[in-house]
C-alpha cells in the first residue's frame, strides 16, 4: 500500500469574484521513500495542494471533495485534535520563506524545542536541537541555538526550518518551494541537504517547485500541474526525455541552456475567476483544436507509469502501447494565434 | 505530557533572560533620543514621587488649616493652600499617586479586554470577526469621554467605577489595534508553520500571535496612560470620579475653579502637574514606538 493516496482532491476558495477552484480533482499516490515533484507556474495550485493534504486550508478556503489517505487513516475524517497530533510528527512541512515561517519573537532553539515538546518528545529537547542543527549543517550549533531568526542568513534560516521539520523524523515531508528564495549556490547546498536527509531517514517527500532543474535534482517522479489539475505525471527521467503534454514541453523549454534561445510559454496563467472553458491550457497551447475548447481531456496512459491529460493522446488510451502522439515535430506546422 | 500551553510554562528561565535583555536594549534605545530621555525620566520621577508620597509630602493632604486659607505660595506652603487651608504641594504629591493608579488600572482593563477581543477576532476571522468587529465599531462610534461618562453614570460615581469605565472606553481602541495586528500576524507563514507542527489554536494565539502584537499594544498603552489620566481628571472635575477628600489632580483643579481669579495657584499647579505626566507618557510612548520598531532594530547578522 502506498504511504499517501490522494483521490479527487478539490479545494475551493470563496471570494468576492465567486468561487475559485484551486485544486480540481487531483489524484496521485506516493510510495514510501519516494520523492514526488509537483511543478507548475504560480497559481497552478501547488501550495494549496500541500496545505489541503495537511488539512490546513483556512477560511475562506475549504476542501470540498476527495480524500487524503495517509497509511490507513483518512486525514480529512480525523478530528482537529487527532490531525494535529499527526502533524509535525508523521507529516511535516518546509516553507518557502524561512524568514517569515520562523517566528521573529523566539530563538531558533526555542522553536525547535517547541516542535519537540508539542509532539511529546521524551529525551532532552535541547540536546536533540543541537544534534538537529548539526545534522542540517549549521556551524557551532550550541551557540546558534540561542540566536533569533533575524540573525540568521537566508540559507541558515532555511536549514533551521528543515531541522524543525525533520525533528520528529516524519514519514512524509512536504517542501513548498524551499529553495526559491535562495541564491543559486545556497540552493544547490539545500537540495543536497534534502537528498542526504531523505536517504538517511528514508522518508517520502513531496517537493513543490516551479523550476524543472530543481525537480531533476531531487525527484523520482513528477506531477505537472496547471490550473488545479495534474496534466501529466511520470517518472522524472521520462518527463525530461519524452514530455507529452504541451505544457510540460513549454516548461522544459523555459529551462535556461547555454547558447540556446529560451522559448517562453505564450500568455499568462488565467486567474481563477476567469478560467477558460474546456482544457484550461488551450488559449496558450500551440496544438489546440476545437475539441480542446469544448471539454477537458481525461487522463490517458501514454507510456509506462506515464499519464497525460491532452487530446493529442486520448485516442491511444489504455492500449498499452506508448503512442507517438500527434505532436507535430515541426513546431511551425500548426500555430494557433489567440 | 508537557505542553507549553500555560503561562507558567511560557515564562521559563530563558524567556525571562531574553526579556531582561530585550528591556535593557529598549531602555538604551529610548534613552538615546531627547524625547525618550525626557519621557522616561519624567515618568520614573513621577512614579517615585507617587510611591514615596508619605515621605515627601510636607503635610497631610487632607488636613485643613483654616487659619491659612487661600495662602499664596510661600516658604511654609511652597505651592500655597486651597480654600480649606490644605497644602497644594502635598495634595499634588498624593494626586500623582491616584492619577498613576487610575492610569495603570484603567489602561490595564482596556488592554486586557481589547487585546483578547481583537486577537480572537483577527485570528479566527469569519463570523467571529463579524460579531466582534461590529461591537468594536459601535463602541468606537461614541467619543471616549462620552462613553466613559455613560458607564460611570450607570455604575455610579466612585474611583473603582471610573477606572472600569475608562478601561472599557479604551478597550475598543486596543481591540481595533490588536485585531489588525493579529490579522496580519495570523497570515504570516510562521502561523501556518505552527499549524503544520500541530499546535492548538490556543497556543498559537498565546505564543505566536500575542508576542507579535505586543509591541504595538505596549506603545499604545503608554500613550493611553496619558489619555486615561486626562479623562479621569475630567471625570473627577465633573464630580463623577474620585470623591473628596481623596486628592486627585482633577479634583484639586475643580476645587480651585471658584477661586481662579483670587487664588490662581490652586489651579495652575495641578494643571501643570497633569500636563507634565501626560507629556511624559506621550513622549515615552513615542520613543518606545521608535525603539520597538523591529525594522529599526540593530542586530548582528551571521554569515
Amino acid at each position: 500500500m502506498s504511504l499517501l493516496e490522494i483521490t479527487d482532491l478539490e479545494t475551493t476558495f470563496d471570494t468576492q469574484a465567486g468561487e475559485i477552484v484551486a485544486t480540481d480533482g487531483i489524484s496521485f499516490e506516493l510510495e514510501e521513500g519516494e520523492t514526488l515533484g509537483i511543478v507548475g507556474e504560480s497559481g497552478s495550485g501547488k501550495s494549496v495542494t500541500a496545505l489541503s493534504i495537511m488539512g490546513l486550508i483556512r477560511n475562506p478556503g475549504q476542501v470540498k471533495n476527495g480524500s487524503v489517505r495517509f497509511r490507513d487513516k483518512d486525514l480529512h475524517s480525523l478530528s482537529d485534535r487527532e490531525l494535529r497530533k499527526l502533524l509535525g510528527r508523521d507529516i511535516s512541512m518546509v516553507f518557502q520563506e524561512a524568514s517569515s515561517a520562523l517566528n521573529p519573537a523566539y530563538t531558533i532553539g526555542h522553536q525547535i524545542e517547541e516542535t519537540l515538546e508539542v509532539n511529546d518528545y521524551k529525551g532532552d529537547p535541547r540536546e536533540r536541537a543541537v544534534d538537529l542543527l548539526e545534522q542540517v549543517g549549521i556551524p557551532s550549533p550550541e551557540e546558534n541555538l540561542d540566536k533569533y531568526p533575524h540573525q540568521y542568513s537566508g540559507g541558515m534560516a532555511q536549514r533551521a526550518m528543515i531541522a524543525i521539520a525533520i525533528s520528529r523524523e516524519p514519514q512524509l515531508l512536504i517542501a513548498d518551494e524551499p529553495t526559491t528564495a535562495l541564491d543559486v549556490t545556497i540552493q544547490a547546498q539545500i537540495l543536497e541537504l534534502f537528498n542526504d536527509i531523505q536517504e538517511e531517514m528514508n522518508m517520502s517527500m513531496i517537493f513543490i517547485s516551479h523550476d524543472m532543474g530543481i525537480i531533476w535534482e531531487v525527484c523520482d517522479r513528477v506531477a505537472v500541474m496547471y490550473k488545479g489539475k495534474i496534466v501529466e505525471i511520470a517518472e522524472t527521467e521520462q518527463i525530461f526525455k519524452d514530455p507529452k503534454h504541451p505544457y510540460t514541453r513549454g516548461l522544459l523549454q523555459c529551462l535556461p541552456q547555454v547558447s540556446e534561445q529560451l522559448e517562453p510559454i505564450k500568455g499568462t496563467v488565467p486567474s481563477g475567476a476567469t478560467l477558460p472553458g474546456g482544457c484550461t491550457f488551450h488559449p496558450r497551447c500551440e496544438y489546440a483544436t476545437d475539441a480542446c475548447v469544448e471539454g477537458f481531456p481525461e487522463s490517458a496512459r501514454v507510456g509506462e507509469n506515464h499519464r497525460a491529460s491532452c487530446y493529442l493522446y486520448t485516442d491511444h488510451d489504455e492500449s498499452g502501447e506508448a503512442p507517438s502522439g500527434k505532436l507535430p515535430q515541426n513546431q511551425n506546422e500548426k500555430p494557433i494565434n489567440y | 505530557m508537557k505542553t507549553r500551553n500555560t503561562f507558567y510554562d511560557v515564562v521559563d528561565k530563558r524567556f525571562l533572560l531574553g526579556l531582561y535583555r530585550r528591556i535593557n536594549s529598549v531602555v538604551k534605545d529610548v534613552m538615546r533620543t531627547r524625547k525618550g530621555r525626557f519621557g522616561l525620566v519624567t515618568i520614573v520621577l513621577v512614579t517615585a514621587i507617587a510611591i514615596l508620597a508619605p515621605v515627601l509630602a510636607p503635610y497631610d493632604p487632607a488636613s485643613q488649616n483654616l487659619t491659612a486659607r487661600l495662602t499664596s505660595p510661600n516658604t511654609t506652603y511652597l505651592l500655597g493652600t486651597d480654600s480649606y487651608g490644605r497644602d497644594i504641594l502635598s495634595r499634588i504629591i498624593y494626586g500623582f499617586r491616584i492619577s498613576l493608579l487610575i492610569g495603570v488600572v484603567s489602561v490595564g482593563v482596556g488592554v486586557a479586554i481589547g487585546t483578547i477581543m481583537g486577537t480572537v477576532s483577527g485570528y479566527y476571522g469569519g463570523w467571529v470577526d463579524e460579531i466582534i468587529g461590529r461591537l468594536i465599531d459601535i463602541m468606537l462610534a461614541f467619543p471616549f469621554l462620552l462613553l466613559a461618562l455613560i458607564i460611570v453614570a450607570v455604575l455610579g460615581p466612585s474611583i473603582t467605577n471610573m477606572m472600569i469605565a475608562v478601561g472599557i472606553s479604551a478597550a475598543p481602541q486596543f481591540a481595533r489595534l490588536a485585531r489588525g495586528d493579529a490579522l496580519t500576524a495570523s497570515e504570516k507563514e510562521f502561523v501556518t508553520a505552527a499549524d503544520s507542527i500541530g499546535r492548538s489554536h490556543f497556543s498559537i494565539i498565546v505564543e505566536h500571535i500575542i508576542p507579535n502584537i505586543f509591541t504595538s499594544v505596549v506603545v499604545m498603552a503608554t500613550l493611553y496612560m496619558g489619555r486615561a489620566i486626562i479623562i479621569s481628571a475630567a471625570l473627577s472635575f465633573l464630580g463623577l470620579g474620585v470623591q473628596p477628600p481623596t486628592p486627585s489632580l482633577g479634583l484639586i483643579l475643580a476645587d480651585g475653579r471658584d477661586f481662579i481669579a483670587l487664588a490662581p495657584w490652586i489651579t495652575i499647579a495641578p494643571g501643570l502637574a497633569i500636563v507634565l505626566v501626560v507629556l511624559g507618557f506621550n513622549l515615552l510612548g513615542d520613543a518606545l514606538n521608535d525603539a520597538l520598531d523591529p525594522e529599526l532594530q540593530t542586530g548582528d547578522k551571521l554569515q
